[in-house]
C-alpha cells in the first residue's frame, strides 16, 4: 500500500512583476537586484512581522535578501520569483522561531518612541494568534498596506485564496477584538 | 466582503481604516543601513568562481555538510545513499528546494533529482525537512509511504519495522492512501503503518490516554477523551467508522465544536462529502479546498 503524505502550503508561483529584472539579477546585476529589493521589501517585511518579534524583522529581512541574492542564479522560472522569495522569508522566520522559541515583543525604547505602538502591538499579537493562513495575509493588507491583488501577485497565492483569507481572517479578527474589548 | 478590504475601492470600512491607522507605525519604512550591498559585492567574487565551476559541473546532487561525526560524503547524487552512524549527523541542501537534516543511524538516498522533481528515499532513521520548493516538487519515499511536500517544516522518522511517524512544526500535512486521507496540522503527529495506511492524527499535547486510544483506534475512547481542541482528531473518525457509528461521532463533534448551519446530522451519517468537508473547514485549521486543489496536481 502506498501512502501519500502531503504538506499543505498556501503557496503557488508568485508572478514577478518584471521577469527581466530577475534575469538580470541572475546574471549578477546588482542594480536589478536592488530594484527587486524595493519591489518586494514590503512583502518580506510583512511575512516576517507576522511571525517574529518586530525587533528582529530588519535583520531577518537582510538575511532573506542575502540568501535570495546568493541563490537567485539557480531560480529556473523568473516568474516564480515572488513565491520563491516569500518561501525563503517564511523559512527564515521558522528557523528563527526554532532558535528562539520564546520572545518578548514590547521593549521600553519602542514604548517611548511612539505611544501608539503598544496598542498596535496588541492588535498585531491578536493577528498573530489567528490561523497560519490568515495572519500573513492580514499583516500584508492592514500593516503593509498592500491590496488583495498585490498580495496575490507578489506572494504567489491565488487571488481567490487571498480573498478567502482576508474575509475569514478579518471576521476572526473582529471577533477577537470585540471579545477583548468586552472583557 | 466589502471591496475596500480587497482592493481599497468602494465604500471605506471605518473599522478597517481605524486598524490601518493604528498599525501604520509597524509598516516597512524603507531601506535602512543594509548589509546587502557589501555582501553582494563579496558575493560577486564567489559568483565569478561559481561561473568557472559551472563549466566543470558534475551531475546534479544534494550538498552534504557535516553536523556531527563523519557522514562520509559531501555530495549525494541520484542512486547514491548516505548512512549515518550512531555519532554522525548531516545536512542535505539543495538550493531552491530546502534542507534536510539527517539524524544518526539513518539511511537516506536520492531517487530522483530533476528541475521539477526531487525525491529522496528514507529507508530508516529520522530526518527534519524545511522545504521551500514549489508545492509537490519534493517527496520522500519510505517503506510504507510516499511523502510529498507542499512547502512546510516537519520531522519524519521510519522505524526498522517500516512504521512512519510525521510531526508537523509548520503548515499542515495530509496523508493519503487509497482514498483514505488524514490531515495533520502544526503541532500534531500521525503514524502510517505498512498494510494499514495512515492513522488518526493527534496533537502532541493531547492527554496520554487519548494518544493511546488513537494508537489503538479505540473509537469509544477517542469520543470520550477528546477535548474541544481534539475535534480535529474526532473529525477523522467520520471517514473511518462504519455508517452505523457515524452518528455517535457526529454527536461527539457537536459537543466539541460549532456545527455549521449548512451541515445536517443525516447528511453526515450518510457520508455526504461536502458536509464532512464543511465540518473540517469549521475547525478553522485551514480550508480543505487547499488540499483538494493540491491533490489534483499530484
Amino acid at each position: 500500500m502506498e501512502t501519500t503524505i502531503s504538506l499543505i502550503g498556501f503557496r503557488n508561483h508568485g508572478q514577478s512583476r518584471d521577469p527581466s529584472l530577475v534575469e538580470k539579477a541572475k546574471a549578477g546585476d546588482r542594480a536589478a537586484f536592488s530594484q527587486l529589493y524595493d519591489q518586494y521589501a514590503r512583502m518580506v517585511h510583512g511575512i516576517l512581522l507576522a511571525r517574529v518579534p518586530r525587533s528582529e524583522v530588519d535583520d531577518l529581512m537582510q538575511d532573506v535578501f542575502l540568501l535570495a541574492w546568493r541563490r537567485v542564479r539557480e531560480l529556473r522560472d523568473p516568474q516564480a520569483f515572488g513565491g520563491w522569495l516569500a518561501s525563503i522569508a517564511r523559512n527564515q522566520a521558522t528557523d528563527y522561531i526554532r532558535r528562539e522559541p520564546k520572545w518578548a515583543e514590547l521593549d521600553e525604547g519602542m514604548l517611548r518612541q511612539n505611544p501608539a505602538v503598544p496598542e498596535a502591538m496588541a492588535v498585531l499579537d491578536t493577528i498573530r494568534g489567528l490561523g497560519e493562513a490568515y495572519r500573513e495575509t492580514l499583516v500584508l493588507r492592514l500593516v503593509e498596506g498592500m491590496t488583495g491583488p498585490e498580495i496575490a501577485e507578489r506572494t504567489g497565492l491565488t487571488p481567490d485564496s487571498v480573498r478567502v483569507n482576508l474575509h475569514r481572517g478579518m471576521k476572526l479578527l473582529r471577533e477577537k477584538l470585540e471579545g477583548r474589548s468586552a472583557s | 466582503m466589502s471591496d475596500y478590504l480587497w482592493d481599497k475601492s468602494g465604500e471605506p470600512d471605518g473599522e478597517i481604516q481605524k486598524l490601518e491607522t493604528l498599525l501604520a507605525p509597524l509598516k516597512y519604512r524603507g531601506k535602512r543601513t543594509s548589509r546587502v550591498p557589501l555582501a553582494i559585492a563579496a558575493s560577486l567574487f564567489l559568483a565569478l568562481a561559481g561561473g568557472w565551476m559551472a563549466l566543470h559541473r558534475e551531475a546534479p546532487g544534494w550538498q552534504v555538510s557535516t553536523l556531527a561525526g563523519n557522514p562520509g560524503v559531501t555530495r549525494l547524487a541520484k542512486g547514491e545513499f548516505l548512512q549515518t552512524d550512531a555519532q554522525s549527523r548531516a545536512k542535505l541542501e539543495l538550493t531552491s528546494v530546502g534542507t534536510v537534516e539527517v539524524e544518526p543511524n539513518t539511511r537516506i538516498g536520492v531517487v530522483t533529482i530533476r528541475p521539477d522533481q526531487q525525491r529522496l528515499e528514507l529507508k530508516s532513521g529520522k530526518i527534519h525537512a524545511s522545504i521551500w520548493a514549489p508545492p509537490g516538487q519534493f517527496s520522500v519515499n519510505t517503506p510504507s509511504a510516499l511523502t510529498v511536500d507542499l512547502g512546510c517544516a516537519y520531522t519524519l522518522e521510519v522505524s526498522d519495522e517500516g512504521v512512519g511517524l510525521v510531526r508537523v512544526t509548520a503548515g499542515w500535512v495530509a496523508f493519503e492512501s487509497d482514498g483514505t486521507e488524514s490531515f495533520i496540522p502544526a503541532t500534531a503527529m500521525c503514524k502510517t503503518r505498512p498494510g494499514r495506511g495512515p492513522g488518526i492524527p493527534v496533537y502532541v499535547d493531547a492527554p496520554e490516554s487519548l494518544q493511546t486510544a488513537v494508537d489503538r483506534f479505540d473509537v469509544s475512547g477517542i469520543l470520550v477523551l477528546a477535548r474541544p481542541r481534539d475535534a480535529m482528531t474526532v473529525w477523522h473518525l467520520l471517514r473511518r467508522v462504519p455508517a452505523s457509528r457515524r452518528g455517535d461521532v457526529y454527536d461527539a463533534l457537536a459537543q466539541l465544536m460549532k456545527i455549521p448551519a449548512s451541515v445536517s446530522r443525516d447528511h453526515v451519517i450518510n457520508g455526504d462529502a461536502k458536509s464532512i468537508d464543511a465540518l473540517w473547514d469549521a475547525l478553522d485549521l485551514g480550508s480543505i479546498g487547499w488540499w483538494r486543489q493540491w491533490k489534483s496536481r499530484l
